[in-house]
């Protein structure tokens, strides 16, 4: 279960929290009260959708705890199986979703990843939110519209290809 | 019957209301046709595909079944023991720092030396640190500490200053 699981929650922390120890601390402490309260979780639910709905109050308990920065600089982008020309592009469209995701709110935030990284169905993202589909449908609209506008608006750190990769790709 | 493209379009646009687009998504659900024609739609697709999954430390498993067998951290409940404990240590403290330091007259020193005890026991009374019965039999040893402490020094003194006369 911690092996099956610990992924996905650690890859959903970090992109809400944008932070590597703080998406660390709340996917541990997503994993220790799933295990903990095994006990209270319902069979009818689905059981992915019980630990993203824990890993979801964590991470906001840990933004609340800490405070959220929107900087960049927290990932490795680099995808060395492109070629240089589609590198640059792929860098640069990666580059762009990550400032604009990271200028979402984070109930807007939480659906894109959901849906877009970690491929939940649009019933599953509803099931995770405790929300009826048709509220959840109405949020993933207005965040994809919003990331749209912030994605044409982003502006990369560095010319496009001269800077590339995101911090941490090794200097 | 899947979802006309039409319909898809507005669908990935956010033009539907929430009933229809929730009874598009359920068909999406379930329909994986109908939902690689919607990604197909959906402008920051490529985006999405560029961006690469963090790399989750190797270690965070091991780190998590041992943050979950660790044994729940105690809550130290104060005791009457300890608290007795600390209510004596404190009259008796304050009475040794005043008859070690102390080279006034026997008795103002054995004067302050309990006024130093009873203060630090009341003192540790009123801050919820020791229950009344405790303070009270702190403070009754304290005095006992105290009175063998100014015998021992009368002792010392006699023993170490009989010529000074
Ligand atoms: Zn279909």
């Amino acid at each position: 279960m911690i092996q099956r699981y610990t992924p996905s929650v650690y890859r959903f922390c970090a992109r809400m929290l944008r932070d590597d120890e703080d998406a660390r601390d709340a996917a541990q402490n997503t994993l220790v009260k799933v295990i903990r309260n095994l006990h209270r979780y319902d069979p009818e639910r689905k059981f992915s959708t019980w630990v993203f709905g824990i890993a979801r109050n964590t991470a906001i308990d840990e933004q609340r705890r800490r405070r959220f920065t929107t900087e960049l600089g927290d990932r490795d982008l680099a995808d060395t199986r492109s070629s240089p020309l589609e590198e640059t592009s792929r860098q640069e469209r990666a580059e762009r979703l990550h400032e604009a995701l990271g200028q979402l709110p984070p109930m807007y935030r939480e659906v894109l990843v959901l849906y877009h990284f970690e491929h939940f169905k649009y019933q599953e993202i509803a099931e995770t939110l405790e929300l009826p589909l048709g509220t959840v449908m109405n949020r993933i609209f207005r965040a994809r519209r919003r990331l749209r506008e912030l994605y044409e608006a982003a502006e990369l750190p560095e010319a496009p290809g001269v800077h590339g990769v995101v911090a941490g790709a090794g200097g | 019957m899947h979802v006309h493209d039409d319909l898809l379009r507005r669908f990935v646009d956010g033009a539907l209301d929430d009933e229809v687009a929730a009874s598009v998504a359920i068909h999406l659900d379930s329909c994986s046709r109908c939902a690689t024609r919607a990604a197909t739609l959906e402008p920051l697709a490529l985006a999405f595909a560029a961006v690469d999954d963090p790399i989750v430390p190797a270690e965070l498993p091991h780190d998590i079944l041992t943050a979950i067998h660790a044994p729940p951290v105690p809550v130290i409940e104060p005791t009457l023991g300890a608290e007795l404990g600390l209510a004596l240590a404190l009259a008796a403290a304050a009475a040794l720092l005043v008859v070690l330091t102390g080279d006034g007259p026997a008795l103002m020193v054995d004067a302050a030396a309990a006024m130093g005890g009873a203060s630090a026991a009341f003192g540790a009374l009123s801050l919820d640190l020791v229950e009344p019965g405790a303070a009270l039999l702190g403070l009754s040893l304290g005095a006992a500490l105290l009175m063998a402490l100014g015998a021992t020094r009368d002792l010392l003194g006699r023993v170490f200053s009989p010529g000074r006369v």
